[in-house]
């Protein structure tokens, strides 16, 4: 509630995990979709233009 | 390019919306989330900062993911799957009151009418999310997206428009080239209005007369104005062209249409009395750089009468069709929720005082 008035919020967005298509995507697409890693080698976060699909930046 | 001048003014810039000025850019307001590396715990707080009583998300890094031309329709579903699982589990931390919309495989379109009916039965996902763009030739008064309006029909969820910037599919890239600002103001704008006349003209509403469709992030003040100007050609047109329109295009807004404001646009009282305030929405934008997190509700209080607000506030239940079934679960998810952290403060107040 916002001032007693209900509130929905049409519009929220999530920051979705740097590991997220590690962890789910089909593993038979796996090598078409590349994300940024750190000097760990893990996934990190970046610019969503840092993630490419089939080689090409989104 | 211009961007990339230094100010040759010094002094800050002039502002006519003073409460729009509150940006969450530069500011210390999301360390919450960050610091909760944006877990749903933290998406539950932003919330409570707010006064959210149910959240319906939206991706960001999703946002651009597919949208391009001739991308296989494969690694498209495949890339939707992943994210709507993971977003639904997302969302089991407080089913009640965080929602989700699922990302679709727009390059097939059964593909995609598959996918919603999987997010949708299986899932819980409570509508779409479609980015607004002309996508391998197919505009929205096509017939090839007949399939995919008659299954949101048929499963009673919405079609939720959000756009990004620099899709490297929007036919308007041309136009853009590398300066961010043209495309930020732009493609938030022009690309709904040109799917809003699509879809009016082409009769998805007079042949989908239970579709809802939202347009998000867009403001909304250009609405009332656009589609008067539909109207404006009625009789030139509607004969010849499209003799199947029965309604008005303001008829037809009223009916299957929503458009958000994000709390602080000057024009809200004044496009409310034009469409109706029944017919809009509202956007937080959280976490983005451009969103007023956590003042959004706040701003709205202070654009526009109460009674305009609470009908924006509300706004959202008539896009995604919530009912005061789902208010009340979503009531006792948030004193369940209040109850667990009063106990976990008195443990601690006891732990202090021993």
């Amino acid at each position: 509630m916002k001032d007693n008035l209900r509130f929905v919020d049409s519009d929220m967005h999530v920051m979705e995990p740097p590991d997220l298509f590690e962890r789910y995507l089909d593993p038979k697409f796996k090598d078409r979709v590349s994300v940024r890693v750190g000097a760990d080698g893990r996934p990190s976060r970046g610019t969503s233009g840092l993630i490419l699909v089939d080689g090409l930046s989104t | 390019m211009q961007q990339y001048h230094k100010r040759r003014k010094s002094g800050p810039t002039k502002q006519t919306q003073p409460i729009a000025g509150s940006r969450l850019q530069e500011t210390d307001r999301l360390d919450f989330a960050i610091e909760r590396d944006y877990n749903a715990e933290a998406q539950v707080m932003g919330m409570e900062l707010e006064g959210v009583d149910i959240a319906v998300l939206y991706p960001t890094m999703g946002l651009g993911l597919l949208a391009r031309h001739g991308l296989d329709p494969r690694l498209s579903l495949a890339v939707c799957q992943a994210y709507n699982n993971w977003i639904h589990e997302f969302c089991q931390h407080s089913p009640d009151r965080l929602k989700f919309v699922a990302m679709l495989p727009m390059h097939d379109v059964h593909l995609a009418c598959r996918e919603l009916v999987r997010c949708v039965r299986e899932l819980g996902a409570v509508g779409s999310f479609i980015r607004p763009n002309l996508l391998n030739g197919h505009y929205w008064h096509s017939n090839y997206w007949d399939p995919l309006y008659s299954v949101h029909e048929e499963l009673n969820v919405t079609w939720g428009f959000h756009e990004g910037v620099s899709a490297p599919y929007s036919h308007m890239i041309e136009l853009y080239g590398e300066n961010r600002f043209y495309g930020h103001v732009a493609a938030h704008w022009i690309e709904m209005q040109q799917a809003l006349i699509a879809m009016m003209i082409g009769g998805v509403f007079e042949f989908h007369p239970k579709l809802r469709v939202a347009f998000l992030e867009c403001q909304n003040s250009w609405v009332p104005g656009l589609l008067s100007r539909i109207e404006w050609d009625y009789p030139q047109y509607r004969d010849s062209h499209a003799p199947y329109l029965t309604l008005t295009p303001k008829e037809y807004f009223r009916r299957n249409c929503w458009a958000a404001v994000e709390g602080s646009e000057p024009e809200i009282e004044a496009t409310a009395s034009l469409i109706g305030a029944d017919r809009m929405c509202i956007s937080s934008d959280y976490p983005h750089f451009d969103s007023n997190f956590p003042n959004v509700s706040s701003n709205l209080l202070k654009t526009c009468s109460r009674d305009t607000a609470a009908k924006i506030l509300m706004g959202g239940a008539g896009v995604y069709g919530f009912t005061e079934a789902d208010f009340q679960k979503a009531d006792r998810a948030a004193g369940a929720r209040a109850t667990r952290a009063g106990k976990l403060a008195g443990k601690r107040a006891v732990a202090v005082a021993g």
